[in-house]
């Protein structure tokens, strides 16, 4: 192992993004999927009117939007899939610099999210911590001092807290200890998903840790677990890309140069051949085996080639092979810029 | 079970009296028993479903079929399907079944956490509430009663502050 790297460039070499979760229901409301529209319409407007006293936010009516803009919120990852199925009076409200994104009639009334890029749990929670206090002055949230915070499903009760972690590991993918690692976890109370498709063995090495338990343990110490597990995977992870190039550098090195090949050369290319090439140049540019200049710019452009941002780039409804077009040439001109 | 006085505290004390075949029972707790000033025994009410799981729930909704808040109408079928309970009373109305339901997933039952301000004045009047009715119960059962006289009076106190 090189010991001249710090566990804070392991982390940073491994952690993609960090968001934390708060859940909170209104008193004396029913549950959004208990309740009728018209008490349910109320909230997004007076949320909304309540944050914006303390700066620029904006809120978008899931009914009121285009199928692909709210298909482009749920691929930036700022609402989820359960917010735009069966659901009139679903809502979000968004921050500045979208690292703050509040959900209105999910499964609970109001879910908070501070999200920030690469390892940065305590800003996270921060951020999503003083958008609870000022929607705290508005509602009266459900509260009960043996259960805590209460919410439609008890995996949520107590803190109403989640936070995760999206994690990039193709060593312990590739060298097959993601299954080991998953065990651990469990073991501490946090579960370990990937991030694209069912299953822990996930397709772009990519997984979300995060917290099981939410009640009887207190926010910070639930910060607490999550971060030192992702020191200790990182410094998992560093070992196992160590080992990589050790067994068989021209192997890797040729899949890397080779996946950089088709992203910089194709006419059209999938979305899942597309997550699989762009996940091999980042395993090599965090093996040094390619450089680019602004490694973080590999992941927003995973987002951004998506359908529904695509879409919304070129400004025009396309089939499904249009847009492949589309996504080689975006990404091309955009790696090049990358050299 | 609860205090068939005050229908706050959990019941933790029964009076059984028979009087010419009349049979009084009484099912009080701690602080409604001191009061009542008759010799209580403390009991423990007996688990509905020892080995509830989640995966059990099943089972309880076909021995329970009936459950069902009495606030929003959620029947335990419902929740045993989508994990969703309609409404922050479901938690009381239907606590016999949620209870260890929330003990297998989450390990512990006392938030520990952040309160929200509205709150904090009451949360810690009744973190306060629960040590002083706790240490009331020792007190009898030690028949310590001078301490049991003063520690009733700061319940009374703190529920009165409550109140306001």
């Amino acid at each position: 192992m090189n010991n001249s790297v710090s566990i804070e460039k392991m982390i940073a070499d491994t952690a993609v993004s960090s968001r934390v979760r708060l859940a909170r229901n209104i008193e004396g409301m029913p549950f959004p999927w208990k309740l009728g529209d018209d008490r349910k319409n109320e909230i997004a407007r007076a949320a909304y009117s309540e944050l914006s006293k303390y700066g620029k936010h904006k809120l978008a009516v899931i009914s009121e939007l285009s199928p692909i803009d709210a298909e482009a919120l749920k691929e930036k990852r700022l609402i989820s899939q359960e917010l735009l199925e069966n659901n009139d009076s679903g809502a979000v409200i968004l921050g500045a610099g979208e690292t703050l994104s509040v959900m209105i009639n999910e499964e609970d009334h109001i879910r908070a999210q501070g999200i920030v890029k690469g390892s940065g749990l305590a800003e996270a929670y921060n951020i999503v911590s003083a958008a609870d206090d000022r929607l705290a002055e508005r509602f009266a949230f459900s509260f009960s001092a043996e259960l805590g915070y209460i919410t439609c499903c008890p995996t949520n009760l107590g803190t109403g807290m989640r936070a995760s972690v999206m994690l990039f590991l193709p060593a312990l993918t590739l060298n097959r200890h993601i299954n080991e690692l998953v065990n651990s976890a469990g073991k501490l109370r946090l579960t370990i998903r990937g991030h694209y498709g069912e299953g822990t063995e996930a397709s772009g090495y990519m997984y979300q840790i995060s917290n099981q338990v939410t009640l009887g343990i207190s926010e910070q110490e639930i910060l607490q677990s999550v971060n030192e597990a992702i020191a200790v995977i990182s410094i998992r992870e560093h070992e196992e890309r160590q080992k990589l190039l050790e067994s068989n550098y021209a192997a890797h090195k040729d899949r890397v140069m080779r996946a950089w090949g088709i992203l910089t050369n194709a006419y059209k290319i999938s979305s899942e051949e597309f997550v699989a090439c762009m996940s091999d140049v980042k395993l090599g540019v965090s093996l040094n085996l390619l450089t680019v200049n602004d490694p973080d710019a590999l992941n927003d452009l995973m987002i951004l080639a998506q359908p529904a941002n695509l879409t919304k780039t070129y400004g025009k409804l396309m089939d499904a092979e249009e847009r492949d077009i589309c996504r080689a040439e975006f990404i091309a001109e955009n790696l090049k810029l990358l050299k | 079970m609860k205090c068939e006085r005050c229908n706050v505290n959990n019941a933790t004390h029964h009076y059984k009296k028979s009087v010419n075949g009349v049979v009084t029972e009484k099912y009080l707790c701690a602080s409604c028993a001191a009061e009542e000033n008759m010799p209580f025994k403390i009991f423990s009410p007996p688990s509905a479903f020892p080995s509830f799981t989640f995966e059990s729930a099943h089972a309880a909704h076909i021995y329970a079929p009936q459950a069902k808040c009495g606030k929003c109408g959620t029947t335990l079928a419902e929740f045993n399907e989508t994990a969703y309970l309609g409404c922050a009373d479901c938690y009381n109305e239907l606590r016999r079944y949620i209870e260890p339901v929330i003990k297998k997933l989450q390990d512990a039952t006392q938030h520990i956490g952040k309160v929200p301000k509205a709150k904090s004045a009451e949360v810690s009047r009744a973190v306060e509430r629960t040590r002083l009715s706790r240490a009331l119960e020792r007190a009898i059962t030690e028949e310590d009663f001078e301490a049991a006289a003063r520690l009733r009076d700061e319940i009374r106190k703190i529920d009165s502050e409550g109140k306001q």
